[in-house]
């Protein structure tokens, strides 16, 4: 072999990784060529020397630089473009995120370029327009609400939208908080129904909804009813279907006015307080009913012709109700007779053809 | 994954030597920590992408490799590194080579002559000399290089006698 083949084996020599034919082959060069023997020992020195140099040890510092880096990488994986960057390789994300840059410049560039060329008041348009839209629906559900309870007031359809019903005991609640400045308040509750256990008419009933109005001259003798269960003088309301007490009672021989309409008492006084409470267009027509408000006159007429029966009584009206066969119910609480005896009792007078009808459980002396 | 306690300890097996490439190839301390930082951080990062069919640490000291070479590039556009008899102030490039074996007369010739060849090695291109460091220093097989350095066990050989024979030029062009 010549010298230059044998120098391209030196190193597999020195590494040992000739077979055994090339190996000899070397050995035998070697052993006649001294230049090639004096570079197999250079090469063979240096590379023991650098082989035996010992591993310099890795600074102590080290372990806590790599801790510290390691829960960075780690807060960093699992924050913000952790969970998404670990679905793409370096290079690809690198080229989503270049590409979301792109449109996120492009969106941002064709928004600031729309308003310098002017586009900003169309866009002002397209808000309000967007918002008439918006606003559109609301009407529209007013206008629905407004003719249900319309309707409801007409014809005595029931209302059970739940919605419905918390609006207007919202428009209760506002009702209540107009006449709670007055000293003598009492409500009259539209309602009809005795007392008695909900039955399940009860459901099928129309959604009573009431009032609470100020009637000054109804309380003015009746204030500071002892008994806790009778209605305070602080005006209150209450869901007519909803509440639990509010039962109806299927005997009642006016089970046959099921369908009642229910509104503000004809106060006059009282009347455009309530009114002024309520807020918008669809409050008035749900709860002010057209045909309350024509029977004013006759709820102003049957109060009178109450006042005269209970007249010597402790008694306070409790709430009022308008049935379409031209029946007004009158709720009222007996707190004590003319006799000085304590009753405590509810009684119905119904209103009817201009008479006026008591009806009460228990007998009551005087009437 | 994602567990850093066992990410160190799986790790630690390889980070002597991860180390030492690193301080050959940057021939100072502060950059070789972060390299190796760097390095340790990409195979905490991409460990899912790690194929079991190849070895782990030749995974660990390819991606070392690659970060130093990184490294080492950027460096080249700020500083040149072309004199292997520099001022005294530079000490960089002297690495403390601590050898317990033989005499102190022994181990004094032995230090200065490695020292020596290490600064001797400073003339190969850089191809040349990370093949020295892998394989005399390191001590790595051929099979192991060529996985390190993603290339043939062929191209491993031709180059490690190549960068050999320069080096001993080299070396014999100082002595004179």
């Amino acid at each position: 072999m010549k010298c230059n083949e044998i120098r391209e084996l030196l190193s597999l020599y020195i590494d040992q990784m000739l077979d055994d034919n090339q190996r000899s082959d070397v050995e035998k060069h070697l052993s006649g060529c001294e230049a090639c023997q004096k570079e197999y020992d250079d090469l063979n020195e240096f590379h023991l020397l650098l082989n035996e140099m010992e591993p310099v040890p890795v600074p102590d510092a080290f372990e806590l630089r790599l801790k510290q880096a390691l829960k960075e990488e780690k807060k960093r994986m699992n924050g913000f473009g952790g969970p998404i960057r670990s679905l793409f390789t370096n290079k690809q994300y690198r080229m989503v995120a270049s590409v979301a840059a792109v449109f996120a410049v492009g969106i941002l560039t064709l928004g600031v370029y729309q308003d310098v060329l002017g586009d900003f008041a169309d866009k002002l348009n397209f808000v309000r327009q967007d918002g008439t839209e918006q606003a559109a629906p609301s009407d529209a559900e007013a206008d629905l609400y407004g003719s249900s309870s319309g309707m409801d007031a007409d014809s005595g359809n029931d209302i059970k939208n739940d919605d419905m019903n918390n609006k207007l005991d919202n428009l209760d609640d506002q009702i209540q908080m107009s006449t709670e400045s007055n000293d003598q308040e009492m409500r009259y509750q539209a309602d009809r129904n005795d007392e008695g256990s909900a039955t399940p008419m009860q459901k099928n009933a129309p959604v009573k909804k009431e009032f609470a109005v100020a009637v000054p001259e109804r309380a003015s003798g009746n204030a500071g009813g002892s008994d806790s269960t009778a209605p305070s003088d602080e005006a209150y309301y209450e869901a007519g279907g909803a509440a639990p007490s509010d039962g109806v009672d299927a005997a009642d021989e006016n089970a046959k006015e099921k369908e009642i309409s229910y509104g503000a008492l004809a106060q006059d006084e009282s009347r455009p307080k309530s009114k002024a409470g309520l807020s918008g267009e669809s409050c008035s027509r749900s709860l002010t009913a057209s045909s309350v408000e024509r029977n004013t006159a006759a709820v102003q007429y049957y109060m009178n012709l109450i006042e005269e029966r209970l007249d010597g009584f402790d008694y306070q009206v409790l709430n009022s109700g308008y049935a379409q066969t031209g029946t007004w119910n009158f709720k009222i609480f007996i707190f004590r007779g003319k006799d000085g005896n304590t009753y405590n009792e509810e009684i119905l007078i119904i209103g009817k053809d201009g008479k006026i009808e008591v009806i009460c459980s228990n007998e009551i002396t005087g009437l | 994954m994602g567990d850093e306690k066992s990410f160190e300890s799986l790790i630690l097996g390889c980070q002597s030597k991860a180390y030492n490439i690193a301080i050959r190839y940057l021939k100072n301390e502060e950059d070789a920590m972060d390299a190796l930082q760097e390095s340790f951080i990409k195979i905490f990062r991409h460990l899912k992408s790690f194929k079991e069919d190849s070895r782990f640490d030749t995974w660990v000291y390819r991606i070392v490799v690659n970060t130093c070479n990184d490294i080492l590039r950027k460096n080249s556009t700020r500083k040149t590194t072309d004199s292997i008899f520099r001022s005294e102030d530079d000490k960089e490039t002297v690495i403390e080579i601590p050898d317990s074996s033989g005499s102190p007369e022994e181990v004094f010739d032995k230090k200065e002559k490695s020292e020596f060849i290490v600064a001797c090695m400073d003339k190969l291109s850089q191809d040349q000399r990370e093949i020295i460091i892998l394989r005399d220093i390191q001590g790595f097989s051929y099979d192991e290089i060529s996985e390190i350095l993603k290339c043939s066990v062929g191209t491993v050989k031709s180059r490690i006698n190549r960068s050999r024979l320069k080096l001993r030029e080299i070396m014999m062009e100082q002595n004179l």
